[in-house]
């Protein structure tokens, strides 16, 4: 029995020029689920893609069930579930075509198929769409299906490339549900992507922050939290022009680095608090500086990204759609 | 083993899409040769009473009795003769647009001769056309195998036959030809675009069942929209000279036609991202081997340069196997084996491509 579900070694993956993933090591323990955070085109998808095979590195090792994915990929893709970034169940085929199709595709026997049917539908909660077009399906609907149809082949780890992006909150409660059922239930370990904060906060066991392809930090959403090493994050909204006077004053009260972020100055302080952001108020509206609001609040896993890379990645989801062609660019190529 | 029954399940996906979507699919797969059948197989079918003359050199009685078969066709005036200097006569001064000549000793396997007056085109072809159909009835009388009554035509212009089976036969090859061009190829792309073509990578199914599926769906459909084409073309008035067991060769050479095409449509669809590019090589493709193949007008009709391009052109040899069948009503072993090998060998060729493009085809 292998250790680990899946081990990564000192993983690159270059298209050309750019250096998509750069040298990441992980190990991903049974059982558990794990977040892959970053930004668009950090190098999420590339790892997930190298890691069914559909590209391949250009150097390190991916140890999948204590298999080698250069050796035995076609047993690794029976250990694996995958529930992609676009929602591709097909429109045009029924709830039920799209899993028969995919069960066919993993091999299983007609019979096994037509049993697991019912039950992975009643998981999803979409019993009653058996033959209905996944076309006709909501959003949550189509994810919830292709999450289940990623599961018909009884895979040992499922991974999750953006699973909730573009959905509603309604919906996104309803997809992480499913997955933690998933988890505990099947004893599934689960390999997700998320550019989502909360998502990672709420869903994961461990998480690995990533930027540029590189892992910037790894722990549990709390370890993580801790290494800002401060235990209040104070946050001053303003306007863009008195941005630099702000930071100023929050830099000479406090002492500590500030970090600037669209129209807001953050800094993270220890001690009493209260105290200082008092100082901070009086010191601004001496200098009749207008602010929009201030805030106090325990770091988030937004505070740990922006202090490890110094962009929020509140600011990047502005970028999206640059980043995402960046990295289809990055793709082609 | 595992190949084939993988590219079957992908294969009847793409057909249960097909299914779900049939009356758009078979609406789309008609327009086209209904439209080019209505316009251009109108041309000259209006010719009535055309004048002919007739020389009887034989005097025997399949001679009379072919006369008076061609008397009873309303398309023909016949102006019966026996000198064949007089009637040529009336050929140069455009009282008749055709002379037929009937040679001595003319009898059931024998020849006719027909001289036209090319520059009245549609009215002779029409002309032409009616005295083929009355001297393979004749020959047919005896014997269906008979090849009827060989006809020695001088025309430049036209097919010497029913212009419509002369068209039906082009449109049904290249219908079956192109249809895989805007199937296989093109679903491999929406395939690629939508994420579907990464999923299927990430099961353990091989690459080569992915292409597979891709080209027996091609050529599914391809054969729908061709045999719609042929129906149509039936219904509207062209005939099968063989008889329904022409059925059997023109169906396989539609299926060779759209076996070559699903090839070439795999082999760009691996490369290409966008559907737009896609639409404009097809493009760029098949409708210069479309006119080259002569589905619109004899290959001798077109401009001495291009004729190469004719003879190097795959659809070419499926057209002219289908005319012969649907015009001539023969098509002999030794050609049918040839124009197969042919196209047999243009296939092989376009699907290996397709392969070895695939074997590294990007799936995002």
């Amino acid at each position: 029995m292998a250790e680990y579900a899946i081990e990564i070694d000192h993983l690159t993956k270059k298209f050309g020029d750019f250096t998509a993933v750069n040298d990441i090591s992980l190990k991903i323990e049974k059982g558990e689920i794990f977040g892959l955070l970053g930004p668009n085109g950090a190098g999420k998808s590339t790892t997930i893609n190298m890691l069914l095979g559909l590209i391949e590195p250009t150097s390190g090792t991916i140890i999948v069930e204590g298999k080698d994915i250069r050796k035995k990929l076609n047993e690794i893709k029976q250990d694996i579930g995958l529930v992609m970034q676009e929602t591709i169940v097909e429109p045009e085929l029924t709830a039920e075509q799209n899993l028969r199709l995919f069960g066919r595709l993993y091999h299983m026997s007609e019979e096994e198929i037509e049993k697991k049917i019912p039950f992975l539908l009643e998981l999803a909660g979409l019993t009653e769409f058996r033959h209905a077009y996944a076309g006709t399906f909501s959003g949550g609907m189509k994810r919830r299906l292709e999450t289940v149809k990623s599961l018909i082949h009884d895979p040992k780890i499922l991974v999750l490339d953006e699973p909730t992006t573009g959905l509603d909150i309604q919906n996104r409660t309803k997809v992480w549900d499913l997955i933690r059922k998933i988890n505990k239930e099947k004893e599934v370990t689960v390999l997700m992507t998320t550019q989502y904060l909360e998502e990672a906060d709420e869903m994961c066991n461990r998480i690995a922050i990533i930027d540029h392809g590189k892992i910037v930090a790894l722990g549990t959403p709390t370890e993580l939290k801790h290494k800002i090493g401060k235990n209040v994050v104070v946050e001053v909204a303003t306007s863009r022009q008195w941005l630099d006077k702000v930071a100023e004053i929050l830099k000479k009260i406090t002492g500590e680095k500030v970090t600037t972020s669209g129209d807001r100055a953050s800094i993270a302080i220890s001690g009493d608090a209260v105290k200082k952001t008092e100082q901070i108020m009086n010191e601004l509206s001496r200098n009749k500086i207008p602010i929009n609001g201030i805030s106090m609040h325990e770091p988030t896993l937004d505070d740990v990204f922006l202090k490890l890379t110094g962009t929020s990645l509140r600011d990047t989801a502005s970028q999206e759609g640059f980043a995402s062609r960046r990295e289809m660019l990055m793709r082609r190529r | 083993m595992g190949i084939i029954k993988d590219a079957y399940s992908l294969y009847i996906r793409d057909m249960l899409i097909f299914k779900k979507n049939w009356k758009t699919s078979v609406a789309r797969s008609i327009i086209f040769p209904l439209t080019l059948i209505l316009l251009l197989g109108n041309l000259g079918t209006t010719v009535n009473h055309a004048p002919i003359a007739v020389v009887n050199l034989a005097q025997n009685p399949e001679a009379m009795e072919l006369i008076s078969d061609l008397n009873s066709v309303s398309a023909l005036q016949i102006y019966a003769m026996t000198n064949q200097q007089q009637a040529m006569q009336m050929l140069a001064n455009g009282y008749v647009i055709s002379v037929v000549v009937i040679p001595q000793g003319f009898s059931r396997y024998g020849q006719i001769y027909i001289y036209t007056d090319v520059s009245s085109p549609i009215a002779s072809q029409e002309a032409d056309a009616a005295i083929e159909q009355v001297a393979a009835g004749f020959g047919a009388r005896t014997s269906i195998y008979n090849r009827g009554v060989a006809i020695n035509t001088n025309y430049v212009y036209g097919a010497g036959s029913n212009y419509k089976s002369f068209l039906i036969a082009g449109i049904v090859i290249m219908v079956a030809a192109f249809g895989s061009m805007w199937s296989g190829g093109f679903t491999l792309i929406t395939d690629r675009q939508l994420g579907n073509l990464k999923a299927f990578m990430a099961t353990p199914v091989h690459k080569l069942s992915i292409l597979l599926g891709k080209i027996t769906y091609g050529i599914s459909q391809s054969m729908i929209n061709g045999m719609l084409a042929l129906a149509i073309g039936l219904l509207y008035g062209g005939t099968i000279a063989s008889g329904y067991a022409g059925l059997v060769p023109i169906i396989w050479f539609a299926f060779l036609s759209a076996l070559g095409f699903s090839g070439v449509a795999t082999a760009l669809g691996t490369r290409i991202n966008k559907i737009e590019v896609y639409s404009l090589i097809g493009m760029a493709i098949t409708l210069p081997l479309w006119i080259l193949s002569g589905a619109f007008l004899p290959t001798s009709t077109l401009p001495r340069f291009m004729q190469p391009f004719s003879t190097y052109n795959p659809m070419t040899y499926a057209v002219d196997a289908v005319r012969d069948v649907m015009l001539k009503g023969v098509l002999p072993l030794s050609t049918l084996i040839y124009y197969s090998a042919l196209l047999i060998g243009f296939a092989a060729v376009t699907i290996a491509i397709s392969l070895i493009l695939f074997k590294n085809v990007n799936p995002v």
